[in-house]
C-alpha cells in the first residue's frame, strides 16, 4: 500500500524482473512496455521513452465505495518481455495499491473573518 | 502407410513405363521411315520438312527415354527401400565392447550436461514507487 498526496509527483520504476526465487532477471530492453492507470481521475502516468520507468502524477483523492472506504488505484505496465532473446514471454507488472490524499498545499493557510453588513441596534 | 506408398507408387510407375515403352516402340519405326524417305529423289524443301519432323520426333523420343530411365531408377530405389525394411530402421548389432564403450560415453556426456542449467527468465515484474517530487508551482 502506498500513501501519496496531491502535492507531489512520484517516479515509477525502473521496473525490475524477478525470478520465482526472488533473484533479478534481465528483461528485453528492445520491447517498450505500456503504462496505464486504473483510474485517471486519481493518478495519471507518463512513460519514459524506453518504457522502463514512468512518472506518476496525483490528481485527486481516491473515489470512495458505498461504505465510504477509498477505492485503491493501481498503475499497470504491460507488454514487458521476460525473454531477453528472440522469443517473447509477456509479463505484466502492477504497483501496490495507491491511496491519494490531499497534500498540505491544499490546506487553508489563513482564516478570513469577514465583517458583514451593519444591523441597527 | 509407407509400405502401401511403395506398392502404390510402383504400380503407377509400371503403368507409366508400359505407356512410354509402347510410345517408344511406335516412334522408332516412324523415325526410321522418315530417314528412309530422305534417300528418295526429293526436293530440298521436302527434305527440310522431313528433317524438322525427324528432329521433333527425336526430341520426343529422347524425353520419353529420360522418363523411362527415371522410372527405372525410381523402381530400383523403391526396391532397395523395401529390401531394407522401410519404413523400419534396423538397429546396428555391435560387440559387447563397442556397446559398453558407447554407454560409457553417454554416461559421461550426461554427467557433463548435468553441470549446466538453463537461465531462468523473470516470472514477475516489480514496479517500485520512488520518492516524491513536489509538483511545479501552478501545477495541479
Amino acid at each position: 500500500m502506498a500513501d501519496l498526496n496531491t502535492d507531489n509527483t512520484y517516479p515509477l520504476g525502473p521496473i525490475v524482473g524477478r525470478r520465482d526465487d526472488g533473484s533479478v532477471a534481465a528483461l528485453d530492453a528492445s520491447v517498450i512496455p505500456t503504462w496505464a492507470s486504473s483510474d485517471e481521475t486519481v493518478v495519471t502516468v507518463l512513460a519514459s521513452a524506453d518504457g522502463m520507468s514512468a512518472v506518476l502524477t496525483t490528481v485527486a483523492p481516491n473515489q470512495k465505495d458505498t461504505a465510504g472506504a477509498p477505492i485503491p488505484v493501481r498503475v499497470t505496465v504491460t507488454g514487458v518481455d521476460a525473454d531477453p532473446g528472440p522469443g517473447t514471454v509477456p509479463l505484466i507488472g502492477t504497483t501496490e495499491d495507491i491511496f491519494v490524499t490531499l497534500g498540505p498545499k491544499s490546506f487553508a493557510t489563513k482564516i478570513e473573518i469577514p465583517v458583514g453588513a451593519p444591523v441597527p441596534k | 502407410m509407407a509400405s502401401d506408398t511403395i506398392a502404390t507408387l510402383r504400380a503407377a510407375l509400371l503403368v507409366a513405363r508400359a505407356v512410354f515403352d509402347s510410345d517408344q516402340e511406335e516412334l522408332a519405326p516412324l523415325i526410321q521411315g522418315m530417314r528412309n524417305l530422305e534417300h528418295l529423289q526429293i526436293s530440298a524443301e521436302t527434305k527440310g520438312d522431313i528433317d524438322a519432323e525427324i528432329a521433333d520426333h527425336s526430341a520426343r523420343q529422347s524425353d520419353i527415354s529420360d522418363a523411362q530411365n527415371g522410372i527405372a531408377a525410381l523402381l530400383i530405389a523403391l526396391q532397395r527401400l523395401q529390401d531394407d525394411g522401410y519404413p523400419a530402421l534396423k538397429k546396428a548389432t555391435v560387440t559387447a565392447d563397442v556397446l559398453a564403450d558407447i554407454k560409457r560415453q553417454v554416461e559421461s556426456v550426461t554427467l557433463a550436461a548435468g553441470e549446466f542449467i538453463g537461465a531462468q527468465l523473470a516470472a514477475r515484474v516489480e514496479v517500485p514507487i520512488g520518492s516524491p517530487t513536489p509538483k511545479a508551482k501552478g501545477a495541479k
